[in-house]
């Protein structure tokens, strides 16, 4: 199997916000991502994002005098943009790879990573994005109908989301247009359904749980739990890629999948 | 010329008509030579243009893509993940030595190589495809394969021991490289059909008993490569040939070209068995061209100017159909998407803009190389 260059990867990654259908038809069957250089670049990466984040959200430069606690301006927190690029990507590869599994699409484990690294740039590129409320340009606060500890739940809208989520949307419905003939309805269908299932649940999973832990008596606030939801995604990867990868061995991998996949569902429920 | 017209009928005149009629001879048999030389020119171009063409549509991994599409527009497409169509490309680009041409074809060398099995042979679909433990290991795949590798000087195994345990009593071979002891009863016994299906994906249980003219044609080309062409196996080539190639000749291709092509480079490559039908061969591929150069379509251009080439065929027939495929490069030096292939069940039609240019880039080379040689 051929490695590809990350050079190429990221070129055609930043092509792809332009040229969806090019790109996602370009992703080779034999070709797999240097995770090396991957890990670097997407934990380089997260660092920058988190700098230009903190930045043009909530006006300020993180700096080594910020503590390390778990608290809001903790250094802990910068991280947890390190790890959440690492995670950002690898979650998306464990969406494309289940779902592709579970329809039995013709996608290989290399391409459903190639394609989320292509979904990762998208994200990448969102702190750029976001430079314009640097200018003036207010976000915005979108209310969910849902209250945590009284409290009601809030999203802050900011610019980059009238950027990356439709480059996204449609950059999943071509993939799955382009890869499996999928019917425009059911691309865009399942195109949404991942994006909502990924802001909605997995982005927002630790606002919910982590109240709950804390009301325990354990210390642990939402940006920690990020820590264990990366974990739980670093599991489900491995056996996924492992079962799709042609050692379909039910008993261990089989039921490792199951296992992660399970607690993902006790997260949600709990 | 003028004063030999206003020349009164006389001795000097039939000299001159004579003079005329021999200048008018040398012109007619000097034009061939004035036209192949701007044929050349095109081609030359056009072959360049194509090369230039598969060089930025291979991918880094050095495979070509397949569209995989529910209309016979192609329009309705998805990537179909397969080895073959990559050899297929690069045994065109291999036919001129050196250059990017060169270049391309080792880098989908390469590539085939990863895909090789250790025991030599390929599956349709690449290693990494969710599908390819459940199937058997396909003979016309493997043989397209080995016959490019070996082209491009890759050290692979040599099947043709083991290819040869495929071969059926009438002499041609099924489609999966499959135990033939074990096929006994599929039509018949629900029961093999059941083990089979445990064996492999039901999906490619109907088809290993089937067999394909093209993919034997391209299985006699391997074996005479290797000095063991099949008699029994020319029988069956030649029997397919003389009902006359009719539409669903082949449960694959549509295209009778693709067949005489086949059938024709397996004769260049030493299958001296497949003589008797030569002469058919070469009839009726002179018979189908169209005044304008063309088969009907740039790929059965491609197909039928390479089979007349393997035929060693030399007329005009062969400068109309360069400049007819010159005339249809598109800007960007590739020719357009057209299917190649297709299956009745699922219905689906196979196709890309880099086959058709590989095809007539193959066609473009061999051209070349005769005028090269005859020069």
């Amino acid at each position: 199997m051929t490695v590809l260059r990350i050079g190429w990867l990221v070129r055609e990654g930043l092509t792809a916000v332009l040229r969806p259908g090019r790109v996602m038809a370009r992703i080779p069957a034999a070709g797999r991502l240097p995770y090396g250089w991957l890990l670097v670049l997407l934990a380089t990466w997260g660092m920058v994002y988190a700098f230009l984040h903190f930045r043009a959200m909530e006006g300020v430069w993180p700096t080594v005098r910020w503590s390390w606690s778990w608290h809001h301006a903790g250094l802990w927190r910068v991280l947890t943009f390190v790890g959440g690029s690492v995670v950002n990507w690898l979650m998306a590869a464990v969406a494309l790879s289940t779902l592709s599994w579970w329809r039995r699409w013709p996608l290989s484990v290399a391409q459903c990573d190639i394609a989320a690294f292509y979904l990762w740039c998208v994200w990448a590129l969102m702190p750029l994005v976001d430079l314009i409320h640097l200018f003036g340009v207010p976000t915005r606060v979108i209310f969910l109908p849902l209250m945590i500890r009284e409290s009601p739940l809030a999203l802050i809208a900011h610019a980059s989301w009238w950027f990356a989520f439709p480059v996204l949307a449609v950059e999943l419905c071509v993939l799955f247009r382009s890869r499996f003939r999928l019917p425009v309805l059911g691309a865009v269908g399942i195109g949404l359904g991942l994006l909502a299932a990924g802001r909605l649940v997995f982005e927002t999973l630790p606002v919910w749980t982590a109240p709950r832990l804390a009301a325990q008596g354990w210390l642990i606030n939402e940006w920690a739990l990020n820590t264990l939801h990366a974990l739980l995604g670093i599991a489900q990867w491995g056996c996924v890629r492992l079962w799709m990868g042609g050692q379909r061995r039910w008993p261990v991998i089989g039921a490792g999948s199951v296992a992660t996949a399970v607690g993902w569902a006790a997260f949600v429920v709990w | 010329m003028a004063s030999w017209v206003g020349c009164a009928p006389g001795r000097d005149a039939r000299r001159g008509a004579w003079r005329a009629a021999g200048l008018v001879a040398a012109l007619a048999a000097a034009w061939p030579t004035a036209l192949a030389a701007d044929e050349q020119k095109l081609a030359r171009t056009a072959h360049r243009r194509g090369v230039a063409f598969l060089e930025q549509a291979q991918l880094p991994t050095g495979e070509f893509r397949m569209w995989a599409c529910t209309d016979e527009a192609l329009k309705d497409c998805a990537m179909e993940n397969e080895a073959l169509i990559t050899a297929t490309i690069a045994q065109g680009l291999a036919v001129l030595p050196g250059g990017r041409a060169e270049k391309v074809a080792q880098q989908a060398a390469n590539f085939l190589m990863s895909q090789m099995a250790a025991d030599g042979f390929f599956r349709y679909h690449l290693k990494e495809h969710p599908l390819s433990l459940e199937q058997p290991p396909t003979l016309e795949d493997t043989v397209v394969n080995l016959m490019m590798l070996e082209a491009l000087g890759r050290e692979v195994p040599d099947v043709t021991a083991v290819l040869k345990t495929y071969q059926t009593i009438g002499g041609s071979f099924h489609l999966f490289a499959f135990p033939l002891a074990d096929l006994q009863g599929l039509r018949t016994d629900p029961a093999v059909r059941e083990q089979l299906s445990l064996r492999v994906n039901p999906a490619f249980v109907e088809l290993l008993d089937q067999t394909e003219p093209v993919a034997n044609a391209n299985i006699q080309a391997y074996l005479a490569s290797h000095g063991q062409a099949s008699e029994p196996l020319c029988t069956y080539l030649v029997g397919v040939a003389q009902q006359g190639l009719p539409p669903g000749y082949s449960m694959f291709y549509g295209s009778p070209y693709a067949f005489l092509y086949a059938a024709s480079r397996a004769w260049g490559r030493g299958a001296t068995c497949l003589k008797p039908a030569l002469s058919e061969f070469e009839r009726r591929l002179l018979a189908d061209q169209h005044a304008d150069g063309s088969w009907g379509s740039v790929l059965n251009t491609a197909w039928a100017g390479s089979a007349l080439l393997w035929l060693n065929h030399r007329s005009a027939s062969l400068e109309r159909a360069v400049a007819w495929l010159a005339g249809q490069q598109r800007e960007d030096g590739s020719w357009a998407r057209e299917v190649a292939w297709s299956l009745a069940r699922p219905p689906l039609w196979f196709g890309s803009e880099e086959l058709t240019t590989g095809l007539a880039v193959e066609l473009l080379a061999r051209y070349l190389m005769l005028r090269e040689a005859e020069r």
